[in-house]
C-alpha cells in the first residue's frame, strides 16, 4: 500500500540555478569579490524564496472517487472529489494517475482552497489488467518559481477492476455450438438451423448454401449464414496452467488473449441467454454458474486478478459438473494444450486459442 | 511569448514583457562610455531581427541573412562608433544571443533570455558598478519572468484547453510575481550579507565585511573618497572598475612591483578636505608627444606603455619622474604642476610614457622654490597648530626634508594603526580624530598622507597628496605586465625638489599599501556604515536601528530560520471526513494487529503490496492457516464490501490475530524427529 509522501526535488533550472549560485559563491569565497558576492546572491535569492514558498503539505489533500470497472485500454472519465487539508490553499497543482494517465496530460487545478471540496474529471484509460483496492494519485507542483518541484502521493481506497480486453471471436468458435446442435430442446419448439444473414459465396463452399432467389435478385452468388439455438448451459474451461517445465513469465501475449476470449466468449454466450458453468483451473481452482449480471461481475472480477500457475495435476471431481455438458469451451490461457481432461471430456469440445501454438 | 493553443494568451504576452524589460534593463546597466548606443544597435538588432523571422524560413537563407545584418551592423559601428574597450568587447558576445532569444520567444526562450540578461547586466555592474534602481527593477522583472514561465509550462504539461486556464489567471500569476519580488530583493540582500561573513582565503585578518558603497551603490575600493576629495577635477572620485589600466615595458621587462601612478594631486590642505586647487591647464601644442621635463643624467628613461579600460577613461596616469608622453592627440596639461588630463568625449587611445627612477634625492638638496607659489605651504584655516606641534616636537621632527620624513613616517607607524575605517573620536575633524583621539587610532592611506603633508607644511616643507594607482596585479595573460584596478587606489605625499620634481614620500606603512579589500568591522564588531556620519560622531536612532537590522549575523540568522521553519516537520493533516468508512475503522485497527502480528512471524507486508497480493505470498509459502485466511476475507468485505463490522465477523478477525501471534517465526520452524520411526 502506498504510503502518502511529499518530497520537494529540484527542477532542471533549479538545478542550473544551484551550480551557478555554487560557483557564483565559492568565487565570491575565493577572491573575497564583491561583483560574484553579487551574483551569488541575486542567483541564490529567488532559489531561497522558492524554497520557502514551496508548498510543502500537498499530501493533505483528500481524493474521493468511486469504484470503477474498465477494460483494458478503454478510455474513461473519472469524475474527483479533493479536498486539500493544508493550511495555506494549493496552487498549480497538476493531478495525474500513474496507472491510468500514461498517455494523457495531468489536469491543471489552479488552486485547492484548504478545507473545500474541488470537483475535477480526469481522462484515463488503464492498460494493464489488474484489481487494485486503493488508486494512487500524484499531485505535483512547482508553484511559484519553478526551481523546486513538490510532489506528493495521494492513495485512497477505492476498488478499481480492469477487466481483460474483448477479443473478436472467430465465427468458428461462435458458431461452434450451433454446428453441433442441430435441434434446439430447451427453449423453442421450432427446429433445425435459424436465418442469421447472408455473406458472399466462395468458390469452394458447398454450392448447397446458396441462396438462389437473392442470388438472382443481386446477381451475385449468396449464400445463407445460419445458426442455431444455444443449448441452455455451456462448459467453460479456463486453463490457467503452465505446461510442464515452462516459466511462468513467459507467454503472457497468449494468455492476455485468452482471457479477453474468455470474457468475450462469456459476454456472448450471456448475450444468446446461455448460462455459462466456468471453471477456471488455477491454484486454487473456482468455480462459476454464470447465469446473471452478478456471478459475470464476480468472474470478471477474477479474471482482472488472474495469472499463470505453474503445472499441477487437476483433480477429477471438478469436471464432473461439465461432464454432464453437451458442449464445452477450453481455454488453454496458460498455453498447456495436451491436457488429457480435454480428451475425458465426452462431448464436444472447442479449444480456443489453439491457434497461437 | 507567441502562445501555443494550450497557453493563456495574457500570461504569455505578459511574460513576453517581462522578459524584454529584463533585457531592456540589463542593456541599461551598461555603462554608455564602453557601450555606445551604435554599438548597442548593431549587437542587438540584427539579432532581434533573425529572432522575428518566421520559423518556415530556410535555414540555409537565415544564416545568410544573419551574417549579412551582422556583417553590415559591425561595420557602421565601427564606422561611426569607434572601437570598444577590451572588456566591453568580451561582454558584447553576449549581447546577439539575448536579442535573440528576446525576440524569438519560444517556448525555452523565457528561461535562456532571463540567463543571458543576468549575464549583461553583471557586466554592467563589473564595468561600472551598482545601480540600484536599475537593480531592483531587474529583480522585479526577473521574478515576474520567473512566475509566468513556471505558469506556461504548468499550462504547456496539462494541456489544458486555452478557454480553460485563460481564465483569470493573468492577474494572479502578476499579482504572486509581484508578491514574491520583494521577498527575493530581502532574501538577496541577507545572501550578499551573510555570504561576507564567510572567513575568505583573499582577506587576511578576521574581520569581515564588504567595501562600503556610495550613494549610486557602486562599491568602493580601495582609496575611499568619503574622505572628501573634491577639487572639482576629483582625482579617484570617478576612478571605478576592477580593471582599470593596464601597464607594459616596451622593453619586455617585468614593471615593477611598487609601481606608482599618479592621476592626480591635491594642494589645498584641510582637515576634513584637501582640494586640487589651482591649475594652469593648457593644450598640449604636439599631438604626438608632449614633453614634461628633461631627464637628468643620471638615470636612464624607461619607457612603458599604458592601455586604458572604459573606468579611466580621461585620465591620464604618470609615474614619478614622467618626462615624456607619447601616443596622446588632445591632451590638457599643467607641466609646472605634473598634472595631465584629456578633455571629456576624448578617445580611449593608449599612450606611452616615458620616466626616470631617480635615486632619493640627497640630503642637501634644496626645495623648488617655486613651491610657495604653488601653495604648498598653506594650512587649513582655524587650524590649532598646538597638538599638532606637540606631537611634532613628541617625534624630535626637524626641518631638514628628509629627516623630518623619515621621523614622521616612524611618528605615525607607532603612533597610528591603518585600518579601513574612517577615524573615530570626540574631535570635530577627522584628521583630528585620527591623530588625537584616545585609544585605537585608525585610519587609511589618505590619512596617514593629510597627516604626514599637514606636519610637513606646519615645519616649513612644502608638499602635496598625490593620488593614483600603486602596486597592481601581474597580468596573467601577459608576462611582465601588470593591472591596476580601482582597488590599488593609493594616496601619497610628494614633495618638490629643485631640479627633481615632485619626489614621492610614502607614510603609509609598507605592507598596508594598495590593500585589496577594506574591512567595514571595527575590533568591537561595530558597522561602519556611513563614514560621514560616523566621522560627524553623531548617529540618528534610526541609523543606529537599521545599522541593528542590517548586521550580517542577523540576516544570517533570519534567513536560517526562514529556511528551518519550511523543514520543520509538519503535523498530521486535519481530517475533517475521512476517507475510511467509520464502520472499517475498528476493522482495520485490528488488520494492523494482525499485519504485525504476521510481521512478528517473519512476514512482513511489502511496500506496494494489496492484501491479494500479500495473501497469494503467504499461501505460496505455505504459511496462510484458514483463521488468517478468513480473517483478510473478513476484512475485504468489510472494508468493500458494504458488509457490516458485526460481532461474528469481529470475533473472526480477532480469531485471525490470535492464529498469527501464535505463529512461529519463518525459519523457526521445529526440525523432523529423524528419530521418529527408527523405535
Amino acid at each position: 500500500m502506498a504510503i502518502p509522501s511529499s518530497s520537494v526535488e529540484l527542477t532542471l533550472r533549479g538545478k542550473v540555478v544551484a551550480w551557478l549560485t555554487a560557483l557564483a559563491a565559492g568565487a565570491a569565497w575565493l577572491g573575497d569579490d564583491d561583483n560574484a558576492r553579487l551574483a551569488a546572491a541575486m542567483l541564490a535569492a529567488p532559489l531561497v524564496v522558492d524554497f520557502v514558498a514551496k508548498q510543502r503539505r500537498l499530501h493533505h489533500t483528500e481524493v474521493q472517487v468511486a469504484a470503477r470497472r474498465t477494460v483494458v485500454g478503454a478510455l474513461f472519465v473519472e469524475q474527483l472529489t479533493l479536498v486539500h487539508r493544508g493550511r495555506r490553499p494549493a496552487r498549480e497543482c497538476l493531478l495525474s494517475e500513474p496507472r491510468t494517465m500514461r498517455s494523457e496530460p495531468p489536469v491543471l487545478l489552479p488552486v485547492l482552497p484548504p478545507d473545500a471540496p474541488v470537483r475535477v474529471g480526469i481522462r484515463g484509460r488503464s492498460l494493464q489488467r489488474s484489481h487494485v483496492l486503493e488508486r494512487v494519485f500524484v499531485l505535483m507542483s512547482v508553484w511559484p518559481l519553478a526551481l523546486f518541484r513538490t510532489r506528493a502521493v495521494v492513495t485512497v481506497a477505492a476498488d478499481f477492476v480492469t477487466e481483460p480486453a474483448r477479443v473478436p471471436l472467430s465465427a468458428e468458435i461462435v458458431q461452434a455450438i450451433a454446428e453441433q446442435q442441430a435441434a434446439p430442446r430447451d427453449r423453442t419448439m421450432a427446429t433445425g438451423l435459424e436465418f442469421h444473414s447472408l455473406r458472399e459465396h466462395q468458390p469452394n463452399e458447398d454450392a448447397r448454401g446458396v441462396h438462389a432467389l437473392r442470388s438472382a435478385a443481386i446477381g451475385t452468388l449468396v449464400r445463407r449464414v445460419t445458426r442455431g439455438r444455444l443449448p441452455h448451459t455451456v462448459g467453460l474451461v479456463l486453463d490457467l496452467r503452465r505446461p510442464p517445465g515452462r516459466p511462468l513469465q513467459h507467454g503472457t501475449r497468449r494468455f492476455e488473449w485468452s482471457l479477453g476470449a474468455c470474457a468475450a466468449l462469456v459476454a456472448h454466450l450471456r448475450q444468446r441467454a446461455a448460462q455459462v458453468r466456468v471453471l477456471v483451473v488455477a491454484a486454487e481452482p473456482a468455480q462459476f454458474l454464470v447465469h446473471g449480471p452478478a456471478q459475470e461481475h464476480d468472474l470478471l472480477t477474477l479474471l482482472a486478478e488472474a495469472g499463470p500457475t505453474p503445472h499441477h495435476p487437476l483433480a477429477p471431481d471438478l469436471l464432473d459438473e461439465l461432464l454432464r455438458l453437451e458442449h464445452c469451451f477450453w481455454i488453454p490461457a496458460g498455453a498447456y494444450t495436451a491436457s488429457p481432461e480435454i480428451a475425458a471430456l465426452p462431448r464436444t469440445v472447442t479449444i480456443v486459442g489453439g491457434e497461437f501454438e | 511569448m507567441n502562445p501555443r493553443p494550450t497557453e493563456p494568451r495574457g500570461t504569455a504576452r505578459l511574460a513576453a514583457a517581462a522578459l524584454f524589460a529584463c533585457t531592456t534593463l540589463a542593456l541599461a546597466n551598461l555603462p554608455a562610455a564602453d557601450f555606445p548606443v551604435g554599438w548597442l544597435l548593431a549587437l542587438v538588432l540584427p539579432g532581434a531581427v533573425l529572432g522575428r523571422l518566421p520559423p518556415a524560413t530556410s535555414p540555409w537563407r537565415r544564416t545568410l541573412l544573419t551574417m549579412l545584418l551582422q556583417t553590415v551592423a559591425l561595420w557602421l559601428a565601427l564606422e561611426f562608433a569607434g572601437t570598444l574597450s577590451r572588456p566591453a568587447a568580451l561582454a558584447c558576445t553576449i549581447l546577439p544571443p539575448l536579442a535573440f532569444v528576446t525576440a524569438r520567444q519560444q517556448e525555452s526562450d523565457g528561461a535562456l533570455g532571463l540567463f543571458l540578461s543576468f549575464c549583461v547586466l553583471l557586466v554592467g555592474v563589473i564595468l561600472d558598478g551598482v545601480h540600484l534602481p536599475l537593480v531592483f527593477a531587474y529583480g522585479l522583472m526577473a521574478c515576474l519572468t520567473l512566475r509566468t514561465t513556471a505558469h506556461l509550462a504548468a499550462c504547456r504539461v496539462s494541456r489544458a484547453p486555452h478557454r480553460l486556464v485563460a481564465r483569470a489567471h493573468t492577474g494572479p500569476v502578476l499579482a504572486s510575481a509581484l508578491a514574491l519580488a520583494l521577498p527575493c530583493l530581502l532574501a538577496a540582500f541577507a545572501v550578499e550579507r551573510t555570504i561576507g561573513l564567510l572567513p575568505t582565503p583573499s582577506r587576511s585578518g578576521t574581520s569581515g565585511g564588504s567595501a562600503p558603497a556610495d550613494d549610486r551603490g557602486r562599491r568602493r575600493v580601495g582609496l575611499d573618497d568619503s574622505f572628501v576629495l573634491d577639487g572639482g577635477r576629483g582625482a579617484l572620485a570617478d576612478l571605478h572598475g576592477e580593471q582599470l589600466v593596464r601597464v607594459r615595458t616596451t622593453t619586455g621587462r617585468a614593471v615593477p612591483g611598487d609601481l606608482y601612478l599618479r592621476s592626480g594631486f591635491f594642494a589645498a590642505a584641510g582637515l576634513d578636505r584637501w582640494q586640487i586647487g589651482q591649475l594652469d591647464q593648457s593644450v598640449a601644442p604636439h599631438a604626438e608627444s608632449h614633453v614634461l621635463r628633461r631627464p637628468l643624467p643620471d638615470a636612464p628613461v624607461q619607457w612603458l606603455e599604458v592601455e586604458r579600460f572604459a573606468g579611466a577613461r580621461n585620465f591620464v596616469f604618470a609615474p614619478p619622474g614622467a618626462t615624456e608622453i607619447r601616443g596622446l592627440d588632445d591632451l590638457v596639461a599643467d607641466d609646472l604642476r605634473e598634472w595631465l588630463r584629456q578633455p571629456d568625449r576624448s578617445r580611449l587611445d593608449d599612450y606611452a610614457i616615458g620616466f626616470q627612477r631617480l635615486p632619493a634625492p640627497p640630503a642637501d638638496l634644496p626645495l623648488d622654490p617655486r613651491a610657495r607659489r604653488l601653495g604648498l605651504l598653506s594650512l587649513p584655516a582655524g587650524l590649532d597648530r598646538a597638538p599638532f606641534e606637540a606631537l611634532l616636537d613628541a617625534w624630535h621632527v626637524g626641518t631638514a626634508p628628509q629627516e623630518a620624513i623619515e621621523a614622521i613616517a616612524a611618528g605615525l607607524a607607532h603612533h597610528c594603526r591603518y585600518d579601513r575605517v574612517e577615524p573615530q573620536g570626540p574631535h570635530a575633524h577627522a584628521l583630528e580624530n585620527f591623530l588625537f583621539a584616545d585609544g585605537d587610532r585608525r585610519g587609511y592611506c589618505m590619512h596617514f598622507a593629510s597627516a604626514a603633508a599637514l606636519m610637513l607644511r606646519l615645519r616649513g616643507i612644502a608638499c602635496r597628496i598625490g593620488v593614483g594607482l600603486y602596486g597592481g596585479d601581474a597580468d596573467r595573460s601577459e608576462p611582465g605586465a601588470r593591472l591596476f584596478g580601482s582597488q590599488h587606489a593609493h594616496a601619497w605625499v610628494e614633495i618638490p625638489f629643485a631640479g627633481r620634481g615632485f619626489v614621492v614620500f610614502d607614510p603609509t606603512p609598507p605592507q598596508e599599501r594598495g590593500r585589496r579589500m577594506p574591512s567595514r568591522l571595527d575590533d568591537s564588531g561595530r558597522l561602519d556604515t556611513d563614514p560621514a556620519i560616523a566621522a560627524a560622531g553623531a548617529r540618528s536612532p534610526w541609523q543606529a536601528l537599521l545599522d541593528f537590522v542590517l548586521q550580517p549575523w542577523l540576516l544570517l540568522v533570519a534567513l536560517l530560520l526562514a529556511i528551518g521553519s519550511t523543514l520543520w516537520p509538519t503535523g498530521p493533516a486535519r481530517r475533517a471526513t475521512a476517507v475510511t468508512p467509520p464502520v472499517a475503522r475498528s476493522a482495520r485497527r485490528t488488520l494492523a494487529r494482525l499485519l504485525r502480528a504476521l510481521s512478528a512471524a517473519g512476514h512482513a507486508r511489502r511496500a506496494g503490496d494489496t492484501l491479494e497480493m500479500f495473501q497469494r505470498e503467504l499461501a505460496a509459502a505455505g504459511r496462510l492457516p484458514p483463521e488468517v485466511r478468513r480473517a483478510f476475507e473478513v476484512y475485504q468485505e468489510v472494508r468493500f464490501g458494504g458488509r457490516p463490522f458485526d460481532q461474528a465477523r469481529a470475533d473472526e478477525l480477532q480469531h485471525g490475530v490470535f492464529t498469527a501471534e501464535r505463529m512461529r517465526p519463518a525459519g523457526a520452524e521445529p526440525q523432523p524427529d529423524r528419530t521418529a520411526g527408527q523405535t
